[in-house]
């Protein structure tokens, strides 16, 4: 018998199963390409790590998440070629990783990464000053930052898209 | 009279006018049922992310084809094989697939589109031949050309300005060939 898993947000379940198709795709693509289906399930799981550790890639539907996608695969093949992709996160770890993240912060990611609320906006859902939700924000991105490092996504990950004062 | 495709081929002079795909669209659980039964196929990962465009690359096509007649819908086609065919049914038991074909050249040109689902064809054969008026999309999700409406069985929907085609980054080459040299370049 499985491990239940917990309830997600109906936003943060959809967000997670848009990953899972994206993992999926890339796993199938990139295994083919290289000629090894579990080199492609390791490109996919450092994809996903880094798609996450970046969140707010996922308010767009092409580029820029495709060109995201496109440049942390090329990365992964490279290190998957010089033999240095090894014994990283699986992808079923990860997503293990994402169903316990706590509703408050689901609720977050779907509001301000996927449907792209600014502070001003999140305000007004929220109902509390701007401040406040710009906290509220930085807290749920920090907390999907440390969860994708925790997977081995790289340290300097740019500017966050969207993220000024 | 309707014009015969398949004895033509597909016009492969380079020319910046041009747009020209010969293809399969669909979820990688379908393309892989391609991949088990050719080792030519090289899947391409479109915008999105969630689906794959296998181009017709002429080793697929070679490998693959049958000697025989074309069957149903494979004669509103010029690469769709016996076996391709064969092979995509089967494969929609997975889940939907589109085959796709389109050449224009400064505007004016045709378009097919075929959708199976659960081993049945489910849209199309559509055929768009040159000098028929243009589909146009009446509301948000409805009406268009052949292609477009078949990829609306993907789960892909327009972005803003740019129909189901852009937006799943079909223009991101403009041929066949090109598809598949982008692929062998890697």
């Amino acid at each position: 018998m499985g491990t239940a898993e917990p309830d997600l947000l109906p936003g943060y379940a959809e967000w997670l199963a848009r990953i899972t198709a994206t993992v999926d795709a890339v796993s199938y693509t990139c295994g083919v390409r290289l000629g090894d289906r579990a080199a492609g399930d390791a490109v996919a799981a450092r994809v996903a790590v880094g798609l996450v550790s970046r969140p707010t890639v996922f308010r767009h539907w092409g580029l820029p998440y495709s060109g995201r996608i496109a440049k942390l695969a090329e990365d992964a093949i490279a290190d998957v070629r010089a033999g240095r992709l090894v014994g990283g996160s699986t992808w079923g770890s990860f997503r293990q990783a994402l169903v316990t993240v706590p509703p408050d912060h689901q609720s977050t990611l779907v509001l301000a990464c996927v449907e792209g609320y600014d502070a001003d906006q999140l305000a007004m859902t929220w109902r509390c000053d701007v401040a406040t939700a710009r906290d509220r924000r930085t807290r749920t991105l920090t907390h999907m930052k440390e969860l994708a490092a925790a997977h081995g996504a790289a340290g300097d990950v740019g500017p966050e898209e969207g993220w000024g004062p | 009279m309707t014009r015969d495709r398949r004895a033509l081929g597909p016009d492969t002079r380079p020319s910046p006018m041009r747009y020209e795909l010969h293809g399969v669209v669909s979820g990688p659980e379908v393309a892989e049922f391609l991949t088990e039964r050719s080792s030519h196929v090289r899947p391409v990962l479109l915008d999105g992310a969630e689906l794959v465009l296998v181009p017709m690359c002429p080793e697929l096509a070679a490998d693959i084809d049958l000697d025989g007649p074309p069957l149903d819908p494979a004669d509103d086609f010029e690469l769709l094989s016996r076996w391709m065919t064969a092979v995509l049914t089967a494969a929609s038991r997975h889940g939907p697939v589109v085959y796709l074909e389109t050449e224009y050249t400064g505007g004016v040109g045709w378009q097919s589109a075929v959708v199976w689902l659960d081993c049945h064809v489910v849209l199309g054969p559509d055929v768009l031949e040159s000098g028929d008026p243009f589909p146009a999309v009446t509301e948000p999700g409805r009406g268009g050309s052949p292609i477009v409406r078949a990829l609306r069985y993907l789960g892909v929907e327009a972005v803003g300005r740019h129909d189901e085609f852009v937006a799943l980054g079909l223009g991101r080459f403009r041929s066949t060939e090109q598809w598949c040299a982008a692929w062998s370049a890697r």
